[in-house]
């Protein structure tokens, strides 16, 4: 098998390389597009010191018709872990579903996305790959809100006679596709978001939904979230409120996360990035403020070195880390 | 006198200076008679994909020619740096950029030929062939 894809990948890039634009992916046609990630890390904690090849993914994507488009990620992460102090190494080269949808996009007012695709949920959620953040580590609310994921459908586009606001109402009522890299595993999944994009500097939206974890928790949550661009300066915060209902001990809880993360861009290829984080979980009587402090250099957009210290209210947990990741 | 002909030169060079050059066209038969400054931007970033009924095709010309820069300075309002980050996390999207046109004749010849096309043009290009939507 391996012989056969090695001349086939050297095909593919001798033929595409002279029009190959880095972080655009390989066009072969209109069907297929090829393209992929990778990301690296490096971590140092009080308990923990490790560096990890942390994903590698590859994404095919295409339009079967005028209306007719799909999109396949298939990922591995983590590929390869080296924990120092124990000296001990990782590896996984077992690669799952991340993303396998078709859309159908029938008019701006209206598109079907069907399959297991990202949860249309604020900004955070949408760009998930350390290459599109502006810092190596997700703030909590990414991973302990909502699953990260939807398999099932999703409704959306531009509300009528608006300019500027669009929509999703998405469900989902079965398992996953591939339950591997999904934060909260769940086989009810129900919600819609609306944002309003009043220019490109000024953006602002919210969320609600509900879903029913594994062990038969339900949860609702109210999710909000704002990005304001000015010259140099992004400002971008979310903030997501959770009712919590166990139905195996009849008891509610509510959990509360939110971020505020300021970037300022030195020049086009440097930037300073620092965040504000708060979160809460009333079930496990827990709270965290985390703050963070990082610097990312772009040699190009697609290629990210990222270095940040998080500073957390339990010093157990703060931590220093750098990142390498590249998109192509 | 010296002072009217001053305010006649400075009114003749303001007006020469701002008269646009460039225009966003599409085909004749297209039914789409007007667009918004903010509709051009959406669909050249391909978030929109249609105007009233008619399905649109954008197309541009290559990157390094003068009038893209100037589109996308006056138009879109993004550099070449911001707009490279947005076409990097579009592919993230599966979303590719429209298709670029090696001169403006090319673009003229895919607008006459594709159904849908809108694409901008010197106006010194434009003929009966080709329909102005808006002036930059």
């Amino acid at each position: 098998m391996r012989s056969l894809l090695i001349p086939f990948f050297i095909f593919i890039f001798n033929i595409h390389l002279q029009a190959y634009d880095m972080g655009r992916g390989v066009e072969i046609d209109e069907k297929l597009h090829l393209g992929g990630y990778f990301s690296t890390d490096y971590e140092v904690s009080k308990n923990k010191k490790l560096f990890r090849l942390d994903d590698v993914a590859l994404m095919a994507y295409g339009n079967l018709s005028d209306e007719l488009s799909y999109m396949i990620e298939l990922e591995a992460a983590p590929v390869y872990t080296y924990e120092f102090e124990a000296d001990q190494e990782h590896n996984n080269l077992r690669f799952h579903k991340e993303r396998v949808y078709v859309d159908y996009k029938y008019s701006d007012a209206l598109n079907v996305r069907v399959g297991k695709q990202i949860t249309p949920i604020g900004y955070w959620n949408l760009e998930p790959i350390n290459v599109l953040r502006d810092t190596s580590s997700n703030p909590l609310l990414s991973n302990q809100m909502f699953p990260k994921f939807v398999s099932g459908i999703d409704i959306y586009g531009y509300v009528p006679n608006s300019e500027s606001l669009s929509y999703h109402i998405f469900a989902q009522n079965n398992r996953d596709l591939d339950e591997e890299y999904i934060n909260i595993k769940n086989k009810h999944f129900f919600g819609a978001s609306l944002e309003n994009e009043v220019d490109y500097n000024f953006q602002y939206g919210g969320s609600i939904g509900e879903f029913i974890t594994d062990d038969a928790k339900r949860s609702r949550f109210i999710q909000l979230n704002i990005k304001y661009e000015m010259q140099a300066f992004t400002l971008q915060s979310e903030a997501v409120w959770s009712n919590i209902e166990d139905h195996n001990v009849n008891k509610t809880d509510y959990k509360f996360a939110s971020y505020l993360q300021s970037l300022y861009r030195v020049d086009t290829k440097n930037s300073i990035v620092g965040r504000y984080e708060y979160f809460n979980d009333d079930a496990l009587n827990s709270t965290q403020h985390i703050g963070i402090i990082g610097y990312s250099y772009r040699p190009i957009y697609s290629v990210s070195f990222k270095g940040e210290y998080q500073l957390n209210s339990d010093s157990d947990l703060n931590k220093f880390l750098i990142s390498f990741s590249v998109l192509f | 006198m010296s002072k009217a002909i001053t305010i006649l030169f400075t009114l003749f060079f303001s007006i020469s200076l701002y008269a646009s050059e460039y225009a966003i066209v599409v085909d004749k038969k297209n039914p789409i008679n007007k667009i918004s400054k903010k509709q051009i931007k959406n669909i050249f970033l391909k978030r929109r994909h249609f105007i009233g009924k008619q399905k649109t095709i954008p197309v541009n010309i290559s990157a390094n020619m003068p009038l893209r820069i100037y589109f996308e300075k006056n138009i879109l309002k993004m550099n070449r740096e911001r707009l490279n980050g947005f076409w990097t996390k579009q592919h993230f999207q599966g979303i590719t950029p429209p298709s670029t046109q090696s001169s403006n004749n090319s673009v003229k010849l895919f607008i006459q030929n594709v159904d849908g096309a809108i694409g901008y043009l010197p106006k010194n290009l434009i003929d009966e062939s080709i329909k102005v939507l808006y002036e930059f």
